[in-house]
Formats: C-alpha cells, sequence, structure tokens
C-alpha cells in the first residue's frame, strides 16, 4: 500500500477530499465469518460497498450429488452450523415429501422441541456477538453459559454438541431418555430468569440504544423485494412467520405461540434494534413452544419403522422434484430436490436465508459510519457457512 | 419543550440503565461462581451416548464393510483376506481427519460390533497418527491359524497339523467360541424401541499413539483364563462397569495380539 | 525532592551537583519502578475483573496463585518479540510515538502527593501541569497512526485526536470546581483543605456532578470504554497500535493504564480526600498510611473504570463528540457558575 501523500489545494475551490477505500477483510473480529466488504469511504461515512462471498466455499451441493439422502444430512448441519438441527429438519423434510413418508408422532414433537432449543442457541450467539460488535465483551459470556445448557441437554439424545445429526429423514435418529424433558423445563425456568438481565444489561442500555436505533433502516418494501426473511423481515413489520403461515411440522399448528414483529420502539421501524428485539422476543416464544411440545410429547416410535432400512441401504426415491422450506434462525432455509430415481439427488439446491439477508448489506451500508456498518452486518445475522455453502 | 425533555431524559436513561447494567456485572462479579472448567485439570462430564472414537468389537467383524459404504466422507477402509468364515485381519482404519463423527457407521453393522465411545481427547502433532488402526490383532489368531491350516490340509489330503500342548482346539470364526462370555447382552443404539441413552462402549485397550502396542489391559480379572466371566447382563443403560469388566474378560481369555 | 537533595548533600555528604543529579535519578527511578509494578498489577486486576464479571476465571496458572504472574510473563514475551518496523512507515515518526504518548502522561505523575511529604515536586500549579502533560499523548497517537501507514490506523489516530482533544475541555472545565472552592492548583493544598473542611463531594451538590463530568471526561481521555473507539476491536482490528508489536506495543498500553491511575488519583485527590479520612488524623502518621490510603481510594476508582468498561457497548464518534460538547460541557460551566455563586454566598450542604 503506497502511503497516503498530501494533496495540495489547486484551481478547486474546496479542498480534495479523498476517497478512502477500506477492506472490512475476511479477517475481522465483526464480519461474522469470513466475509469480506469492499467499502469507499468519505472519511467516517460508507459511500459505497460491495459484499465478497465464497471464502467458505465447500461445495456442500455437489456434494449432494454424489452421497445418499441420509448421507448428506450431515452436510446440511454444517451449512448453518449455529442452527444445525434447523437445517436438517429442512432436509429431512424434503426428502421425506419426496418419499411420502411422514415421521410417527413423537418424533415430530421431538423435532419441535429440539429445533426449538436450537433456535434459542443460535439467537443466543446473534445476541452474544451483537454485544461484542458494539463493543459490550461481557453479554457474550452470559450467552453462552445458557448455550452451554442447551448444548449439554442436546448432547444427551444425539451424541454431539453441535453438529447433532438427529433429526433424520423419518424421524429422530435416537430416543430421549427418561429425565430429558424434565430436564429442559428446568432448563426453560432458569432461562426466563437470565433474558430478563439480558434485557437489562444490554436491550434497554442507552448507549446499546443509542448505536442501534435508527440504524440501518430497512423499509418493509425493500425488505420484501430483496427476499429477507426470518428476523430481518419481522424487524421491518412484515408478520411472516413459515411456522406460523405453512406450518411444515403439524404440531406447530396445535401450538400457542406469537410471532414477534419490529414496532420501530426507540427508532424507525426496521432499523437494528427491532431486529434485535425481535430476535430476543424469539427466544422468549420459543421457551413458550418448548414448554407445551414437552408437555405434549406422545409415547412411540421415534423413527419411522419402514424408513430404518435406509442406514443399511441407500433410499430411491422415485423421480421427482421436492421444494420444502422451513423456519430457520436466521430465516427461511428451503431444500430443492431434483431426483432421478437413483440414489443421490440429481440437484440439491439450498435457498440460504443468511446468502438472501446479505444482499441487502450493499443497500443498506451506503450513508452509514463504519461503526454503524457494523451493527447492520451484526444485526441481519449471518453465517458465512450457509451464505456460501 | 420536546427537545428539553429529550435532553434531560437522555442523561437520565444514560444514568440509571448504566447502573443498572454494572448491577448485573457487579453481582456477577461479586456472587456468581464462574461457569468455566479448568480443562484439562477438570473435565466436563461427556454423557455414555457421546459420539467419539470408535472401538470394534473384532472378534464380531465379518467384513461386510457396511460400515464403510455409510460413511458419508469414505473414511473407512477395510482388509481382509477370507479362509471360509475365518478372517485373517489386513486393516480396519478410520482417518480421523475425515471422521465427522456422524455415527452413520454404526447402524449397518448387522453384527453391532463397532461402536462409538466416550473418548474426545486426540489431539495430536502428527499427521499420520490420526489414521487410527481399529484392531486389536492382524492376521490370523492361533486358534485360527490352526483351523486354517487344518482345513487346508484337509483339502490337500494331508492329515491335520498337531494342537501344541495344553491348547484345546476351538471352533474360530465370528460366531464361535470368540463370542463374548455368555450373558453379557450389549446394547445396540440402534435395536428397536430402545429407551435410555443407548451409547457406546467405553473403551478397550487401544494402540498408543506412536503405534507402538499398547500396555495390557489394566484389571483383567487374575482369573482371565476362566471363561466364565461375571454374568452381568447388562440392563440397558445399566451397571457399566460390569459391562466393561465382562467385555474386558471375554477380550483377555480369547487371547489377543498376533499369532 | 527537596528532602532528598538534602537527604543525599547533608547525610551523605554529597556534592551539590551530584546530590542533584543523584535525586533526581532516584526520583525517576523510583516513578519508573512504582508504574511498571502498577501497570503490571492493574493489568492483572483487569484480566480478573474482566473475568470474574464475564462468569470465568481469567489468568490462573502463570505463578501458580490466579495467576499473579502472569503480567510479568507478558512483559517478557514482549521485550522478546520481534521488533516490526513496517518498511512503508515513516521511521522516526513511528519510532518516537510510542515514546511520547508515555512520556506525557509519565511525567505528569511528578506533581502528584503521594502522602505528606512524599511529592517530587511541589509545584503550585501542580493540577495544571498535570493535565497540559497529558494532553501531550494526543501528538503521540496521531504520530503512531499516521506514521503506521495503515488506513485502519489512520482511523484510529483520526478518532482519538477528535475524541481527546474535545473531552479535555470537560474535564478541565470540571476541575475548575474544586480550584474555585479550595482557592489552588497546588495538589497539596486539596489534602490540606479537606482535611480541615471535609470531603469536596460532600460540600456542595454541584461539586459531585463536576466530580462525575471529570470521571467520564478522564474516561474519555483514557480512551477507555465505552469511549474506547481508537481502539475499538470489532471495527478497527485494532485501531491506531495496529501496526505495533512487542515492547512498542507495551508502551500503549503502559500509558492507558497510567492515564487511568493518574485520573483515578486526581478524583480521589480532588473530590474524595486524597490521603485523608474524616475520622483519621492521617498526617499526623507516618506517611505510608496516607499512601495507603490514597493508593486505595486510587484503586478503587480505577476498579469502577474497569467495570464501566466490561459493562458499557462503545459509543459511536459522533455520539462522543455530542456528548462532549452538548452535556458534558454545558453542565460543567453550570457547575462552575453554581459553585462560584456558592462559594460567594458562603453556601455549602455540610457545615464546616
Amino acid at each position: 500500500m503506497e502511503a497516503l501523500e498530501l494533496y495540495t489545494v489547486d484551481e478547486r475551490d474546496d479542498l480534495y477530499t479523498e476517497e478512502l477505500k477500506l477492506n472490512l477483510g475476511p479477517q475481522h473480529p465483526s464480519t461474522h465469518g469470513v466475509l469480506r466488504v469492499e467499502l469507499k469511504m468519505d472519511g467516517e461515512i460508507i459511500t459505497a460497498s460491495r459484499c465478497d462471498i465464497g471464502y467458505l466455499h465447500r461445495c456442500a451441493e455437489k456434494i449432494g450429488e454424489n452421497v445418499s439422502y441420509l448421507q448428506f444430512t450431515p452436510y446440511t448441519d454444517r451449512m448453518d452450523y449455529l442452527a444445525a438441527c434447523n437445517n436438517e429438519l429442512a432436509w429431512s423434510l424434503a426428502v421425506e415429501k419426496l418419499l411420502g413418508v411422514e415421521a410417527p408422532e413423537r418424533a415430530q414433537w421431538l423435532r419441535v422441541i429440539v429445533c426449538e432449543l436450537n433456535r434459542i442457541a443460535s439467537h443466543l450467539i446473534a445476541f452474544g456477538t451483537y454485544g461484542i460488535d458494539m463493543g459490550a465483551n461481557t453479554p457474550f459470556f452470559y450467552a453462552f453459559r445458557e448455550r452451554e445448557a442447551v448444548m449439554a441437554l442436546l448432547e444427551r439424545p444425539s451424541g454431539a454438541r453441535m453438529l447433532y445429526n438427529y433429526v433424520r429423514p423419518g424421524g429422530v435418529a435416537h430416543d430421549i431418555d427418561e429425565s430429558w424433558l424434565s430436564d429442559v423445563l428446568a432448563f426453560c425456568g432458569e432461562f426466563e430468569k437470565r433474558w430478563a438481565e439480558y434485557n437489562q444489561l444490554l436491550t434497554t442500555n442507552r448507549i446499546f440504544i443509542g448505536r442501534t436505533a435508527n440504524v440501518g433502516v430497512l423499509p418493509r418494501d425493500m425488505a420484501l423485494a430483496w427476499g429477507c426473511t426470518g428476523p430481518v423481515l419481522r424487524g421491518s413489520g412484515v408478520k411472516w412467520d413459515l411456522r406460523r403461515d405453512v406450518p411444515y411440522l403439524w404440531p406447530y399448528d396445535e401450538i400457542e405461540f406469537d410471532v414477534p414483529v419490529g414496532e420501530g420502539t426507540h427508532g424507525t421501524l426496521g432499523d437494528c434494534w427491532d431486529r434485535y428485539w425481535v430476535r430476543m422476543r424469539e427466544m422468549m416464544e420459543s421457551i413458550r413452544i418448548i414448554r407445551q411440545a414437552c408437555a405434549r410429547v406422545p409415547s412411540g416410535d421415534f423413527m419411522d419403522k419402514a424408513m430404518v432400512r435406509m442406514y443399511k441401504s441407500p433410499l430411491k426415491p422415485g423421480k421427482g422434484e421436492v421444494y420444502m422450506r422451513c423456519e430457520n434462525p436466521r430465516g427461511e432455509l428451503g431444500f430443492y430436490i431434483v431426483s432421478d430415481g437413483g440414489t443421490s439427488p440429481l440437484r440439491c439446491r439450498a435457498r440460504g436465508p443468511s446468502f438472501c439477508n446479505l444482499s441487502v448489506l450493499d443497500a443498506l451500508l451506503p450513508g452509514c459510519m463504519i461503526a454503524d456498518g457494523v451493527a447492520v452486518i451484526g444485526s441481519l445475522d449471518i453465517v458465512l457457512g450457509e451464505v456460501d455453502r | 419543550m420536546g427537545g428539553i425533555r429529550e435532553y434531560f431524559g437522555n442523561i437520565s436513561d444514560a444514568l440509571v440503565t448504566t447502573v443498572k447494567g454494572m448491577a448485573i456485572t457487579g453481582r456477577h462479579f461479586t456472587s456468581e461462581p464462574p461457569i468455566t472448567v479448568q480443562y484439562p485439570r477438570d473435565r466436563l462430564a461427556v454423557p455414555p451416548s457421546y459420539r467419539g472414537v470408535h472401538i470394534l468389537e473384532q472378534q464380531k467383524c465379518i467384513d461386510c464393510k457396511l460400515c464403510a459404504k455409510a460413511c458419508p466422507v469414505d473414511c473407512i477402509e477395510i482388509e481382509a483376506v477370507h479362509h471360509g468364515r475365518i478372517l485373517e485381519w489386513q486393516k480396519f482404519t478410520i482417518d480421523y481427519k475425515k471422521c465427522i463423527f456422524c455415527e452413520f457407521c454404526i447402524p449397518p453393522c448387522p453384527k453391532d460390533c463397532i461402536h462409538m465411545t466416550a473418548e474426545y481427547e486426540m489431539a495430536t502433532a502428527v499427521n499420520d497418527t490420526m489414521i487410527e488402526d481399529l484392531l486389536t490383532w492382524t492376521g490370523l489368531r492361533a486358534n485360527d491359524r490352526r483351523e486354517v491350516e487344518a482345513g487346508e490340509a484337509k483339502k490337500a489330503g494331508k492329515p491335520a497339523p498337531p494342537a501344541p500342548e495344553g491348547v484345546t482346539p476351538q471352533p474360530g470364526g465370528p460366531a464361535g467360541g470368540n463370542a463374548a462370555p455368555s450373558g453379557v447382552v450389549v446394547t445396540s443404539a440402534y435395536a428397536p424401541g430402545s429407551p435410555g441413552a443407548p451409547g457406546g462402549l467405553p473403551r478397550g485397550p487401544r494402540k498408543a499413539r506412536d503405534g507402538s502396542a499398547s500396555p495390557a489391559a489394566p484389571a483383567a480379572p487374575a482369573s482371565a483364563a476362566a471363561p466364565a466371566a461375571p454374568a452381568a447382563p447388562a440392563a440397558p443403560g445399566g451397571d457399566l462397569a460390569a459391562r466393561v469388566a465382562a467385555i474386558k474378560a471375554g477380550l483377555a481369555s480369547k487371547g489377543k495380539g498376533p499369532s | 525532592m527537596e528532602a532528598l537533595i538534602g537527604f543525599f548533600g547533608d547525610k551523605l555528604h554529597v556534592s551539590g551537583t551530584l546530590a542533584l543529579s543523584l535525586a533526581y535519578a532516584t526520583c525517576i527511578g523510583s516513578l519508573l519502578g512504582f508504574v511498571t509494578v502498577y501497570a503490571m498489577f492493574a493489568i492483572w486486576m483487569e484480566r480478573k475483573v474482566a473475568a470474574h464479571m464475564q462468569v470465568r476465571y481469567g489468568p490462573m496458572e502463570t505463578g501458580g496463585w490466579h495467576g499473579w504472574s502472569q503480567s510479568i510473563a507478558d512483559a517478557v514475551k514482549l521485550l522478546f518479540k520481534e521488533d516490526l518496523l513496517p518498511r512503508d512507515a515513516n521511521q522516526v515518526l513511528f519510532w518516537i510515538a510510542p515514546a511520547i504518548v508515555f512520556c506525557g502522561v509519565f511525567a505528569g505523575l511528578v506533581a502528584v502527593p503521594f502522602a505528606v511529604g512524599v511529592q517530587i515536586a511541589d509545584v503550585h500549579l501542580g493540577l495544571f501541569l498535570i493535565l497540559s502533560l497529558a494532553a501531550v499523548e494526543v501528538v503521540g497517537v496521531i504520530m503512531a497512526g499516521w506514521a503506521s501507514n495503515s488506513k485502519y490506523a489512520l482511523f484510529g489516530a483520526v478518532r482519538e485526536a477528535a475524541q481527546v482533544v474535545s473531552y479535555e475541555v470537560p474535564a478541565a472545565v470540571a476541575l475548575l470546581v474544586p480550584v474555585l472552592v479550595v482557592g489552588s492548583f497546588r495538589l497539596g493544598d486539596f489534602n490540606a483543605w479537606q482535611e480541615e473542611h471535609g470531603w469536596l463531594v460532600f460540600h456542595n451538590p454541584f461539586v459531585v456532578v463536576s466530580a462525575l463530568i471529570f470521571f467520564i471526561a478522564s474516561l474519555a481521555g483514557c480512551k477507555r470504554a465505552p469511549f474506547d473507539l481508537p481502539e475499538a476491536e470489532s471495527e478497527l482490528v485494532s485501531g491506531f497500535h495496529t501496526e505495533y508489536s512487542g515492547m512498542r506495543f507495551s508502551f500503549f498500553f503502559l500509558e492507558e493504564y497510567v492515564s487511568m491511575f493518574v485520573s483515578s488519583l486526581l478524583v480521589a485527590t480532588l473530590f474524595f480526600g486524597g490521603w485523608t479520612l474524616p475520622f483519621l488524623n492521617v498526617s499526623a502518621m507516618p506517611a505510608p498510611v496516607g499512601l495507603v490510603v490514597l493508593l486505595a481510594k486510587t484503586f478503587f476508582f480505577i476498579f469502577v473504570q474497569m467495570w464501566l468498561r466490561w459493562t458499557l457497548p462503545r459509543l459511536r464518534v459522533d455520539q462522543v463528540m455530542a456528548m462532549g460538547f452538548k452535556y458534558l460541557l454545558p453542565w460543567g460551566f453550570v457547575c462552575v457558575v453554581a459553585t462560584a455563586v456558592f462559594e460567594a454566598q458562603g453556601w455549602r450542604w455540610l457545615p464546616v
């Protein structure tokens, strides 16, 4: 990089201000993964931005064309690794749709509990890392304390702490032990107290509000036009949640829960604070869902009996194509599978929520200061594993 | 007027929320104990269903290679020479650089002989040691070798070579005398309808990191020669110690090590 | 200092100039030693305070008991690190920037009274001297940012310049309040006055406000959270000292902690009694008692600064400016004027 040179004032009337090109480079504490954003700046203000992705591309979709339907499930884990069960659920439901099977009742309710627990864990990371982006390093540790509890809970039935490989086509992998449901309920009680603490520490903090309110305002039309989903869309006031509107698991129809939307409480509708507050309230709604689901888990099979054969010999759905979408913590995850009757999909395409949410960044950043840029990226809550796959 | 109210509101907001935030961190400073665990001095307890390093009950394995086919990342390599029902083992390795610990290799096994233990500490500085050999012996064991030779002799029409003194020839092969002692039920994680937290067995003797043979299994009962291990029926998910002792006794009494 | 010169001259029968130089050497050496040991302790304390607020342990291994020698180990490590000088950096400025940054703050310690009779230079304008010397560090920071030849560093330097310079003003204005009450800039006088009349903070409600203003302004001057944008880790990697490593980097770190010490000391001395206690006649006791009292108060305020850092998020640069000029400065002036009125009328909270 050449040294900056002093510019002499020439025949122009005002001082020449150089436009600065800054790389919010792939290695950066605040880009939530390996994301590169090229910024053109006028002093502290961003005038143009361009996202550069692909640093975490691992050819997941291509691999999907070469492994069997069951074998692809762990790969879906690793796309949005913070919400592994939700990814697996989308894939499993897509495969089940292709095969025309349905998971047994117990499995469905277990799936709901496990996915909502994972939603809480994912939003906890969003909350904690957002605090770090804003300079408050402490809420992150509190969030991880609760996340540790969730991971310990999910470790018991699945056997792993983060990449669970628990939700599989046909049901779930293992059954839960006797005390698991009561432990989950105990966690719910504990979590509600801590949630109040998070709000006292970060959410209502005047400095935090000053950093996030009126920043990165995403108007409703823009959110819809750019294909944003999840808390990003709901933060702009659009009450759209697949669990409520297109229930992909029938237990969601029978459970009572609200869909929080942004209201412009501290600033403009659709600013960073709104998106953040949607996530916080979603955690509470998830607790509500889990409580109701824990009371209703029936006894029975945890895996469809006919599907157990998939462990020994690969599944061979008939020719066809299917698109299945689920409400991930980050938005709408969709799997589009084209099957030609073989043991591997002909094409398995993932519609990643983070990918679509990230696309709006180039429209939101110009006009912000760089500190605000960090706030906006954090409020979109992207996971590069899902953006790049 | 609204501006002035906002001005003073800002001041009071800032002060109040700062003090409230400080109350939380202050309370954590004084009364909340640290939640971190000082690894490696202390370790977090890991449930028995944890998906860790694999263990193979070699005497049961029939070299069907279903686990290798089930693996999404193709990290299992199995090689054995078949002498009828007797296997001359060459290798059964899992490349832990590739393994994603997904446990898809466990359910296809028809003999339920591969398990995942709760072991996860496998950090190493040498790449090659990440390829873990799960075999407890390679080649043929004494019993098996005799049987193979007897079989070949029979085919060639010659008499069987004599057995060494003091050893009772036992039928080899996977379903024969190499089976686990009676009364021990090894729970499969995938047995239909099995409740509880099913999981892998605690590991038996393994090869050490640098490839040298591991020391002999500790705590093998002194009466290892006697095949009657304490017949502890392993209730699903229960009495782990008895299962450990039974399996180890079983392994020890059937002889291990290269022939 | 005079006492030391006398000590060297009379007791040890050393000639005048030699006595003077020896006195200087002793003073500076002891101060340097104190500052280094303090900085190491403060860094350890910061890590421990941060850790326990974050429900974890912090340093535990180095040295055995709660990692007490972690800072020493870090210092040794930094000494042995490769001295990186970027090829395109302005070598001279890069080299002297840390020195300027550190020396400015360090020199201010000369005028600070640690206990009765323990003061290197009893300057009449002691307070003024400390403030002005502390302001020198801005020059060093801008040099560091510019000379690094890195955009991130430049950002940090420019933010730093704006922030520190603007917060010097409310800090100085807030400090006028105790000066008005006591009537002198000499730091020893503050201690003496508070011994007689009780702590300044109880004197007058506007002194409380000005104490708060000075505390907040000094947080900004030390570049501590919530004003740590010059080193905003999550935005600018490391701000103005991105390109620095090894001992050069540790100078910036030392400067931050010495700044914290100086501002906490000023708060303790000017507002909270210095080495005096309301119920104890500290001046009559031997010097170490006063020193312990003063250091206890100072470390309490340092703890509060750390507490704030680990609680609050960071302010954006325009919010920092707004806070400085729209909130702290006007209220600073209000306090000065009100205190002047109070003093003229002889009103006070406590009847002393």
